[in-house]
């Protein structure tokens, strides 16, 4: 009894045992298996999409837990163009978690709905939808090949950039359109500058500084899209122009004694002035002071002037009327056969003949006169002689002609043809006349007549006074010879003249005139006869002077 | 007479050279012009977008997941490919179509007024048009498949209020987004394989 009541005891405890065994191997189990993470796989997420050039796109997810199993993940997609849903193509081009479709996998304008399902040996997770139109993931690659040039230009030099458009872009069919943008900051800034390119793959940066490092970045956008991320930095240093700051340094110090060298130049004006522009020397005359002639003296200007005062005394002249002589160039002498005439001819000319008619009325005259005549002219032809013989030389050859009248002593005329010197003086000596005449003789040659440059006609005569008082023609008229002219060394010019009796030539200013007494009328006054003397001192410059003292 | 010829030769040439000139430069105007609307259209896109408060835009996302634009009855090339298998004169009108359809409810974009979105589409379209005729010299007459249907959208466009306005809105911004990125893409293509010039977007 006993036994049987201990052996079902036992089969009870038995199965309660086993029981406990089992339910603790059950937990033991699940223990187990919780600390292996061995679950269905998490919600995979996905990330995003991107084209790189509106041809192809790619898609990232990022798997959730595992469950510590394998797991897979599937992209599944649906489009508006294709039934049902299809498979990622690719899922190793673009790495892991990711699904890369092709071109022809791709369509533009058209919504793509993504999901991804991860799945292991415990259960599968499905992922959020995603939907996309690739339009709007276009994301173009950075630019490449970005280059930097320093280009030197006058004064003006500027950064030349360059770049490559990225790697599958199609502009050349017109696909996409591409835009560009670049910065640029300095080495030491962190301030960017930004400037568009629009389609050029190069650009030009002005305003840059030399000694400076700048650091130049591009990106690209497509059919204005979304940008892509910056270029690598590319750099490049401008160098320093030495020039420039030399030419500077040389410019300053080669002006300070420029500088110098003017301010010398300028206070010593005076100096440099009376160095270089030398004052010339004014015309000086001797014996004339200047300071004189300034101080307006009159009478000490004359006497300045007039170097020979010693002027005698002139007679006043009478009957200004000119005349001149004929003076008649043949080298023949006047014909004798003239009875009427009377030709005496003196000298003078190297060469020229001159003749001097007097007219003189036979019957005024009387013997006693021709005989006069004839005897001064012998006298003259003397005297002329002797002056000849000194200048013999000179003289060109031509002898003295004789009239061959020596028989006319009525009214023939003796001419004889003396050749002047060249020296051309002929001083003719007082004729001491035996005829006492109350007037005092005057010592004066007349010239009667002018021919020529050089020629002088000198006629002396023995007159009572100053008068040619024996002439009673009027055509031949009294008096003196005024030399006009003073032409040349041998030539004197003369004028015949009869000063009017009034005139009273006291002139002004450097003529120097003093007439003490009208010339009277009368040619026989004799005696008394107080004869003015003229002097006059005309602009020509010449003197005439018949001295007559009573 | 040979100088005649070599006149006339020389005249035809050049005659026969002007409308290339002037069709290239119509087709630049024309892909600019496209350009300046497609920046807008971005510009309207993104300026909605940032009003709206995040949580709004994710559910937009997800409503829009059912939804479609209203020039979806215009096939047109989706890929590459499709596009530079397409002749010029296709891809012009289909452009011109494009444009077309949005003549209308461009109006009703939100701020599309203030940046004369309607006149501009009227310009472009004009300016498409001209260059279909001088492609179309010599080629078939490319028959526009489709007439435009406004018919079957007509309560579209009705007053909604609230989440359904702001809906509507969304929709349409990314729809003329869409389509001015499509015309551009169209124009500059046909344009390139016209132009002599190796790099024709530079």
């Amino acid at each position: 009894m006993k036994g049987l009541y201990v052996a079902a005891h036992s089969v009870t405890f038995c199965a309660r045992m086993k029981r406990d065994l089992g339910l603790a191997l059950l937990l033991l189990l699940s223990v187990a298996a919780e600390s292996n993470s061995m679950s269905p796989p998490g919600k995979p997420v996905l990330l995003s999409c991107r084209s790189p050039e509106k041809e192809t796109f790619t898609c990232w997810w990022k798997p959730g837990s595992d469950g510590g199993l394998p797991t897979t993940h599937r992209l599944y997609y649906e489009t508006e163009k294709l039934e049902g849903s299809h498979e990622c193509p690719d899922y190793h081009s673009a790495g892991r978690n990711s699904c890369f479709f092709d071109r022809k996998h791709t369509s533009i304008w058209i919504d793509y709905y993504l999901t991804v399902v991860a799945s292991n040996a415990l259960g599968n997770a499905t992922s959020d939808t995603f939907k996309m139109d690739v339009m709007e993931i276009v994301k173009p690659n950075a630019p490449e090949n970005v280059t930097l040039q320093v280009m030197k230009r006058e004064d003006n030099p500027y950064l030349h950039v360059r770049w490559e458009q990225p790697c599958g872009t199609d502009t050349k069919s017109g696909w996409v359109t591409i835009k560009y943008e670049l910065r640029v900051r300095q080495e030491n800034s962190n301030e960017w500058k930004e400037y568009t390119s629009g389609t050029q793959t190069q650009f030009n940066l002005y305003n840059i500084n030399p000694g400076v490092m700048y650091i130049v970045q591009v990106r690209c956008a497509l059919d204005h899209g979304s940008w892509s991320e910056w270029s690598n930095s590319t750099s490049v240093k401008m160098l320093n122009y030495p020039q420039k700051s030399f030419w500077i340094l040389v410019s300053t110090l080669s002006a300070v004694p420029f500088i110098t060298a003017m301010c010398i130049l300028v206070m010593k004006r005076k100096y440099v002035k009376l160095c270089l522009l030398a004052p010339i020397p004014g015309p000086k005359i001797s014996g004339v002071d200047v300071q004189l002639l300034k101080s307006g003296r009159s009478e000490d200007i004359t006497n300045a002037l007039i170097i020979n005062q010693s002027f005698p005394p002139m007679v006043a002249w009478k009957d200004e009327t000119e005349e001149y002589l004929i003076v008649s160039d043949d080298g023949l002498l006047p014909d004798p056969s003239n009875s009427q005439k009377r030709k005496k001819s003196l000298i003078i000319p190297t060469g020229f003949h001159l003749n001097l008619e007097i007219q003189c009325k036979e019957s005024t005259r009387g013997q006693s006169d021709w005989d006069k005549v004839e005897e001064r002219k012998k006298e003259i032809d003397n005297f002329l002689k002797s002056n000849m013989s000194l200048s013999v030389e000179s003289l060109s050859n031509m002898e003295p002609t004789q009239l061959p009248n020596p028989s006319n002593h009525n009214g023939d005329a003796e001419s004889t043809v003396w050749p002047l010197a060249n020296a051309g003086y002929v001083d003719i000596q007082r004729h001491e006349s035996t005829q006492e005449v109350d007037v005092k003789e005057v010592d004066y040659s007349r010239v009667t007549e002018v021919n020529g440059d050089s020629i002088l006609i000198l006629q002396k005569e023995k007159v009572s006074g100053y008068m040619d008082v024996q002439r009673q023609e009027d055509n031949i008229p009294e008096d003196y010879s005024r030399v006009k002219e003073v032409a040349g060394e041998n030539t004197v010019l003369l004028q015949r003249q009869n000063v009017s009796a009034d005139s009273s030539c006291r002139e002004k200013g450097n003529q120097y005139t003093d007439c003490t007494n009208p010339k009277p009328r009368n040619p026989h006054v004799t005696g008394s006869s107080k004869v003015g003397v003229c002097t006059q001192l005309t602009c020509s410059g010449y003197v005439d002077t018949i001295p007559a003292n009573l | 007479m040979d100088r005649v010829v070599l006149l006339l030769s020389v005249l035809s040439l050049g005659v026969s050279s002007q409308p290339i000139t002037d069709s290239q430069h119509q087709f630049s105007t024309a892909v600019s012009r496209v350009q300046t609307l497609h920046l807008l259209a971005q510009s309207l896109f993104s300026n909605f977008e940032s009003k709206l408060p995040t949580e709004d835009q994710r559910q937009l996302n997800k409503i829009f997941l059912q939804d479609f634009c209203n020039s979806d009855y215009i096939i047109s090339p989706i890929d590459k490919h499709e596009t530079q298998r397409s002749s010029v004169l296709k891809l012009l009108s289909i452009s011109c179509q494009l444009v077309e359809s949005w003549e209308f409810p461009s109006r009703f974009l939100p701020g599309g007024s203030a940046l004369r979105i309607s006149p501009r589409l009227s310009e472009l379209k004009t300016g498409i048009q001209v260059l279909k005729t001088a492609s179309q010299d010599g080629a078939e007459m490319f028959s526009d498949s489709l007439p435009l249907q406004l018919a079957p959208y007509g309560n579209f466009y009705q007053s909604l209020g609230g989440d359904e306005l702001l809906r509507r809105n969304y929709e349409l911004l990314a729809c003329f987004k869409k389509d001015m990125h499509k015309v551009e893409t169209y124009l500059t293509v046909a344009k390139c394989r016209l132009s002599p010039e190796a790099n024709c977007t530079l």
